[in-house]
């Protein structure tokens, strides 16, 4: 692992969540992502690849293309979580979760927890 | 359908911007995710996200080539001197009213995509909206000091310095409210309750 326990930037962010129900390609990773974020977050196609490139970097996610069970006509990279990656992506959740339930908190007017 | 087609061909000839390793290894997945997306959205929007991406993605792309995972903050950090450039550009114009123009676009078209890698290049809700207060308290005696270079220079744009003076003014106030907020923010976290 090459990755610190720095907290994930946005666009890496959001592919580690989009990618925890399974495996995706480039294209169904992007559309996961915009229905996550309501529509909010729509990637271009240097900004989802360059982060892929990262996170494989990272040791975060791997390349499963040559996995048989694809059956796509064209040749497509499909891209998975690994191990680590799914307790990065676990871990980001927990500070997220965190954080709203601090600002829900103060919202309210009561102590943090 | 022909106005997909040429965004795609534009796209792939705009790929050789990008470092060759990058092109190489993801460019035929990009131009795919791009055709996906010409056939889901007007091709305006898409050409319009990628001329965006692009602009953020390609300097991100050749400065990772060139040295190994620079800050995500290097991105923002350029564009954000190219628009100081952009505005000293416009302020040495004086009365030439093209380099005004020319300026002011530049400034305004590289702080518009600084702003966005900015805000991009953070990881989310890792930071009090606070965080940043001392950058606006340094902007804006970074402004003062590039007018009076600008002065020492002979320039006569008393307007645009007068604009200069205001948008340090405000920024350092705004600088020194959110500092104050943040001194607060952090009494109220240590007070007993």
């Amino acid at each position: 692992m090459t990755r610190s326990s720095k907290p994930l930037p946005a666009a890496s962010l959001h592919i580690v969540f989009a990618l925890l129900d399974g495996e995706l390609h480039g294209y169904a990773l992007m559309r996961r992502v915009g229905e996550l974020s309501d529509g909010a977050v729509k990637m271009g196609p240097g900004t989802l690849y360059g982060t892929l490139n990262r996170l494989v970097d990272d040791g975060l996610i791997i390349e499963t293309t040559d996995n048989a069970t694809h059956t796509d006509s064209e040749r497509r990279r499909y891209y998975e979580l690994t191990p680590n990656g799914r307790t990065v992506a676990r871990a980001e959740l927990a500070r997220l979760r965190t954080l709203v339930h601090r600002v829900a908190g103060h919202l309210a007017g009561g102590a943090p927890a | 359908m022909n106005r997909d087609a040429a965004t795609v061909r534009v796209y792939r000839s705009l790929l050789r911007l990008y470092p060759r390793e990058f092109r190489d290894e993801y460019g035929a997945d990009m131009v795919q995710l791009l055709r996906d997306q010409c056939s889901d959205e007007p091709s305006w929007q898409v050409g319009a996200r990628c001329a965006l991406d692009l602009a953020i993605t390609v300097p991100t792309q050749h400065m990772e080539a060139h040295m190994n995972r620079p800050s995500t903050h290097l991105v923002p950090l350029l564009y954000t001197a190219v628009a100081a450039a952009g505005l000293l550009f416009a302020i040495l114009g004086g009365s030439n009213i093209r380099m005004v123009v020319i300026g002011l676009c530049i400034a305004v078209a590289a702080g518009t995509v600084g702003a966005v890698t900015w805000k991009r290049s953070g990881p989310i809700g890792a930071k009090l909206s606070t965080d940043g207060w001392w950058k606006l308290v340094l902007a804006g005696p970074c402004i003062i000091l590039v007018l009076i270079v600008a002065a020492g220079f002979g320039v006569e744009a008393w307007e645009l310095m007068m604009l200069g003076i205001l948008v340090a003014f405000v920024a350092t106030a705004t600088g020194v409210l959110l500092g104050v907020a943040r001194l607060a923010q952090r009494h109220s976290r240590t007070m007993p309750t």
